[in-house]
C-alpha cells in the first residue's frame, strides 16, 4: 500500500535500528528514510520512542543494533550541517542571549563575528528585538525556547531536527514558529520535527512518520496517507433535520453508516460502502433531502493516528525509555 | 568530497571547538566579579591584614602609673619587684632594645623570657609599697577595691623556702586592669619571688640563670653545592607547607569550578545542545583546558605574592629556582589528577548535593598530605615520606613537601614519582573521559562510586 521513500538522495536513513533500556524496547526494528528536502512530521504518543530515535540520529546515543546514516555519513562527522533542538530546553542562565547564541554558533563552525551578526538578525526575525543583551535567565520560558530555536538554525544547517518545537509556545508564537519552519523548508532545508499535535503536523508536513511502542506504524508522504486512509465519508448539513432523517439516510443504497459529527452538531457524517463512488453518493444525498452543504470529508491525521495507534494496542505506558540510561553509553 | 584541505580544516575545527569551550570556561569563571573579588582581592586583603596586624597590635596601650602593694614578711620580694618594675619603666622607653632582647631570648631558647618581652606594655611607672606585716593585707585589699592601689600581692612565706610546692602567690588587681598589665604584674612577681628564694638559699641568681640558659645554636648543613648553609626552622617547616598550600589551593579551586560548571551544564539541560555541536571528548578537553588557565592564574598570582613577600623579608634564597621548576611540573600533575576526578563526578550528577557523596572519598585521600605535612617536612627522607611519594593521588603534594624541605632527596625517588605520577595521571584522564561521555547524558538517580567506575567499561 504505502511504500517508504527510496534510500538514494535521503537525508536520514535508519536500517533495522534497535534500542533497549533495561528490559524495555525504546525502538524496535526501525527502518526509516527521510528524503532530502522533505518536511517530515515525526508522530507518536508520549513515550513512543520519538526522542530516543532523534537522539540516535544525532549520535548522542547509539543503537544496540542496526545502522544510522545522516547526510551520507555519521551525525558526529556532520554535526556542523545539522541543527538540533532537543526536547529538554537549556541555556546558560547567566550568559547574555547574544553571547550564548554566538558561542553555540562558533561551536557549529561559524566565526565569532558572523555568529553574532546572524544571532542579531534572527532575534529580529523571531520577534525578540532588544533581548540580545539580556541574561538568559531574565527571559520568559517561551522566549528562552525561541532563543534555543535560533541556536539550532544559526549556522544555516542543511538538516534541521526539532524535538517538540511547539510545546510550551502560545498560539501566536506557535504560528510564528510554523511560518519560520515553512520558510526554511522553502529554502531547501530538510526538516524533521517530532510532535503529538496532529493538526500542526497536518498543516506543515509533506511527509509523516508515525511510531508507537518503538515500532514504526507509518512512513509516507501526507497525500498518500490521506488516500490510503480515506474515510470514504461525506459531510452533510441538512436544511431540516428530523429524527427520522438519519434512519432514512441509512436506508439509501451504498450508505454503510450515518452518525453525527462530534465536532459540529449540525453536520452528519455519511460513510459510503467502499465500492460506492463518492461523487455519485453526494448526488444521491442531495436528491434525497434539501441540504445547506455537502462535502467530501478529508482524512485527518487524528483519524489515522487513533486508528493505527489503537490497532497497535494503544499507546505505551510512559516508560523511562526516553531517558538515557547506562546502556545508552555513547561511543567516544 | 574529502580533499586533503577539507580534512585539515576538519581537524582544525575540532581544535577550534576545544579552544572555544576552553575560552568560555575561563571567561565565565575567572573574568567574573565573584572570582576577581573572592579568589584574588579577598586573599590579598587577608594577607595585607596579616602583614599589618602586628603593627596594629604593637601600638602602645595608655601609660600606667600607680602603686602595687606587696605583703612580704621577708621584704626581699618587694625589693626585687621594685627593681623589676623600675626596669620595666626603663624598658618601656626603649622599644629597640626590647626587640634585640627578644631575638636574644629566642636564640637562646628562653621561651618564657621571650614571651615576657614580646608583650609591649606601654609606658609604666609603678612604685612598690612593701610591708612585712601580714595583718595589713585586708586593709590593702580594701584600697585596691577603692582603686587607690593598682593591686596587692600576698607572698606566702613558704614560697621562699626550698619546699614551695603547695604555696601560692595571691594577687588582687583592679576590676579595670587590662590583661596585658595583669600578666606583667604576674611575671614580675613570679620572677621576684624566685630571685628572693635563690638569695635566701645563698645562691647567685644571675650566675645560676646564666648557667641554666640554653646555648645559642649555629647549625649549618651541607648544601647541595657542597658548601654549608644556615639551617632554619622557617625553611624546614613553613616553606614546604607554603609550597604545598599553593599547589593545593590553586588546584582545588579550579577543580571545584570544573565540578560546578559541569553540573550547571547538566542541570540547565544545556548539555544536549552542546553535544549536538561538540563531542563529549572535545567538551571535556575544552573544559579541562579552560580551568587549567584559571588554576594557572591562581597559582601565578598567589605565587608571585608569596615570592615577593619572601623577597621583602630577604628570605628569597630559601626557594631555589629548581624548586619552582618542580612546582610547575607537579602542578601540572596535580591539576590533571584533580580535574579529571572533578569532571568525572560532575558529569555523573545533577546537582552539587549529589556530588558531595562522590567527592568526599576523593577529598579525604587528598587531605592526607595536609595531615602528613609535619611528619614529612620534619623527616623528608623518612619511610612515610618515601612510601607516600609513590601513591598516585598524593604524589604531587608529598613530593612538593619533600622537595621544598631542606633535606635533599635521592634523584631516583623524584624520577620514579614523576614516572608513576604522570602514568597514573594519564590513566585517570582516560578513565575520566570514559566516565564523562556516559555521565553527561545521565539523568535521575546519581551513581554510587562503584557504579561510576563501572562506566569505564561501557562500550
Amino acid at each position: 500500500m504505502i511504500r517508504p521513500a527510496p534510500e538514494r538522495d535521503a537525508a536520514i536513513v535508519l536500517q533495522n535500528v534497535q534500542k533497549r533500556f533495561g528490559t524495555t524496547y525504546a525502538v524496535r526494528d526501525l527502518d526509516l528514510v527521510v528524503p532530502r528536502g522533505s518536511l517530515c512530521g515525526f508522530l507518536g504518543p508520549n513515550g513512543a520512542g520519538k526522542s530516543t530515535t532523534i537522539r540516535m540520529i544525532m549520535s548522542i546515543i547509539y543503537p544496540d543494533s542496526g545502522a544510522v546514516r545522516v547526510l551520507d555519513g555519521s551525525a558526529l562527522a556532520k554535526k556542523d550541517q545539522i541543527g538540533y533542538l532537543p526536547e529538554e530546553r537549556g541555556l546558560y542562565r547567566t550568559m547574555r542571549v547574544v553571547e550564548f547564541l554566538a558561542y553555540i554558533g562558533t561551536l557549529k563552525g561559524l566565526d565569532g563575528a558572523t555568529a553574532k551578526r546572524r544571532a542579531l538578525e534572527w532575534l529580529e526575525r523571531i520577534d525578540l528585538p532588544g533581548q540580545a543583551k539580556k541574561k538568559c535567565q531574565e527571559l520568559s520560558k517561551g522566549m528562552q525556547q525561541k532563543v534555543q530555536f535560533i541556536a539550532s538554525v544559526l549556522h544555516d544547517p542543511e538538516l534541521l531536527i526539532l524535538d517538540e518545537p511547539f510545546s510550551g509556545l502560545d498560539p501566536m508564537n506557535a504560528m510564528l514558529m510554523s511560518r519560520v519552519i515553512t520558510d526554511l523548508h522553502d529554502a531547501g532545508k530538510t526538516i524533521i520535527f517530532s510532535t503529538h499535535q496532529m493538526r500542526t503536523a497536518e498543516a506543515l508536513c509533506d511527509r509523516v512518520v508515525l511510531i508507537n511502542r518503538g515500532e514504526k506504524l507509518l512512513d509516507a508522504p501526507l497525500a498518500e496517507v490521506r488516500t490510503a486512509f480515506d474515510e470514504h465519508t461525506i459531510i452533510i448539513e441538512p436544511q431540516h433535520e428530523d429524527s427520522a432523517l438519519m434512519q432514512r439516510l441509512r436506508g439509501l443504497p451504498g450508505v454503510s453508516d450515518v452518525r453525527r459529527d462530534e465536532e459540529n452538531d449540525a453536520h452528519l457524517l455519511v460513510r459510503l460502502n467502499d465500492e460506492q463512488n463518492l461523487q455519485a453518493g453526494m448526488v444521491a444525498v442531495m436528491a434525497f433531502a434539501p441540504m445547506h452543504s455537502v462535502a467530501i470529508k478529508r482524512t485527518s491525521l487524528d483519524f489515522v493516528f487513533l486508528k493505527l495507534v489503537g490497532d497497535s494496542g494503544g499507546a505505551a505506558p510512559i516508560a523511562p525509555a526516553a531517558r538515557v540510561s547506562t546502556t545508552g553509553a555513547p561511543r567516544s | 568530497m574529502n580533499t586533503p584541505e577539507s580534512t585539515a580544516s576538519g581537524r582544525s575545527t575540532g581544535m577550534t571547538k576545544i579552544l572555544t569551550v576552553a575560552w568560555r570556561e575561563f571567561k565565565y569563571t575567572a573574568l567574573t566579579k565573584a572570582f576577581v573579588f573572592g579568589a584574588i582581592i579577598l586573599p590579598m586583603v587577608i594577607w595585607a591584614v596579616i602583614a599589618v596586624m602586628p603593627l596594629l597590635i604593637s601600638r602602645e596601650p595608655p601609660p600606667l602609673t600607680g602603686t602595687i602593694a606587696i605583703v612580704d614578711e621577708s621584704g626581699l620580694v618587694s625589693a626585687e619587684a621594685e627593681k623589676a618594675f623600675r626596669a620595666a619603666a626603663e624598658r618601656s622607653k626603649d622599644t629597640v632594645g626590647d626587640a634585640i632582647a627578644i631575638v636574644g631570648a629566642a636564640q637562646s631558647g628562653d621561651i618564657a623570657a621571650m614571651q615576657g618581652m614580646a608583650e609591649p606594655i606601654g609606658t609604666v611607672n609603678i612604685t612598690v609599697e612593701g610591708t612585712t606585716d601580714p595583718t595589713a593585707a585586708e586593709a590593702l585589699r580594701e584600697r585596691v577595691r577603692s582603686n587607690e592601689l593598682l593591686g596587692v600581692a600576698v607572698i606566702d612565706p613558704q614560697l621562699l623556702t626550698d619546699q614551695p610546692q603547695n604555696a601560692t602567690l595571691e594577687l588582687l588587681v583592679q576590676s579595670t586592669s587590662s590583661p596585658k598589665h595583669t600578666t606583667m604584674y604576674e611575671r614580675i612577681l613570679r620572677s621576684a619571688t624566685v630571685k628572693a628564694r635563690v638569695a635566701l638559699t645563698g645562691g647567685n641568681y644571675e650566675q645560676l640563670s646564666a648557667m641554666l640558659k640554653n646555648p645559642v645554636m649555629d647549625t649549618q648543613r651541607v648544601a647541595r653545592g657542597g658548601g654549608t648553609a644556615k639551617e632554619s626552622v622557617v625553611a624546614r617547616i613553613f616553606v614546604p607547607f607554603g609550597f604545598m598550600l599553593l599547589l593545593w589551593i590553586s588546584v582545588f579551586s579550579s577543580g571545584q569550578y570544573l565540578l560546578t560548571t559541569t553540573i550547571e551544564e547538566k542541570s540547565n539541560k544545556v548539555m544536549e545542545v552542546l553535544l549536538s555541536a561538540v563531542s563529549p571528548m572535545q567538551l571535556l578537553a575544552g573544559k579541562i583546558l579552560g580551568q587549567a588557565l584559571v588554576s594557572a592564574v591562581l597559582i601565578g598570582v598567589y605565587g608571585v605574592v608569596a615570592m615577593s613577600g619572601l623577597a621583602l623579608l630577604s628570605m628569597a634564597d630559601l626557594v631555589p629556582p629548581m624548586l619552582l621548576v618542580y612546582l610547575v611540573i607537579y602542578y601540572v600533575m596535580a591539576y590533571f589528577m584533580v580535574a579529571t576526578m572533578m569532571a568525572a563526578v560532575g558529569s555523573a550528577v545533577s546537582d552539587l548535593r549529589e556530588a558531595q557523596a562522590l567527592v568526599t572519598p576523593a577529598m579525604l585521600v587528598l587531605m592526607v598530605p595536609m595531615i602528613l605535612w609535619m611528619p614529612i617536612s620534619d623527616s623528608p627522607n623518612g619511610m612515610l615520606a618515601v612510601v607516600t611519594s609513590f601513591i598516585p593521588p598524593v604524589i604531587p603534594f608529598v613530593m612538593i613537601l619533600r622537595l621544598a624541605a631542606s633535606e635533599p632527596i635521592p634523584m631516583w625517588q623524584t624520577m620514579l614519582s614523576l614516572v608513576i605520577g604522570f602514568a597514573s595521571m594519564f590513566v585517570m584522564l582516560w578513565a575520566a573521559a570514559r566516565i564523562f561521555r556516559v555521565g553527561v547524558l545521565m539523568q535521575g538517580k546519581p551513581p554510587s562510586p562503584l557504579e561510576l567506575l563501572k562506566w569505564i567499561h561501557y562500550q
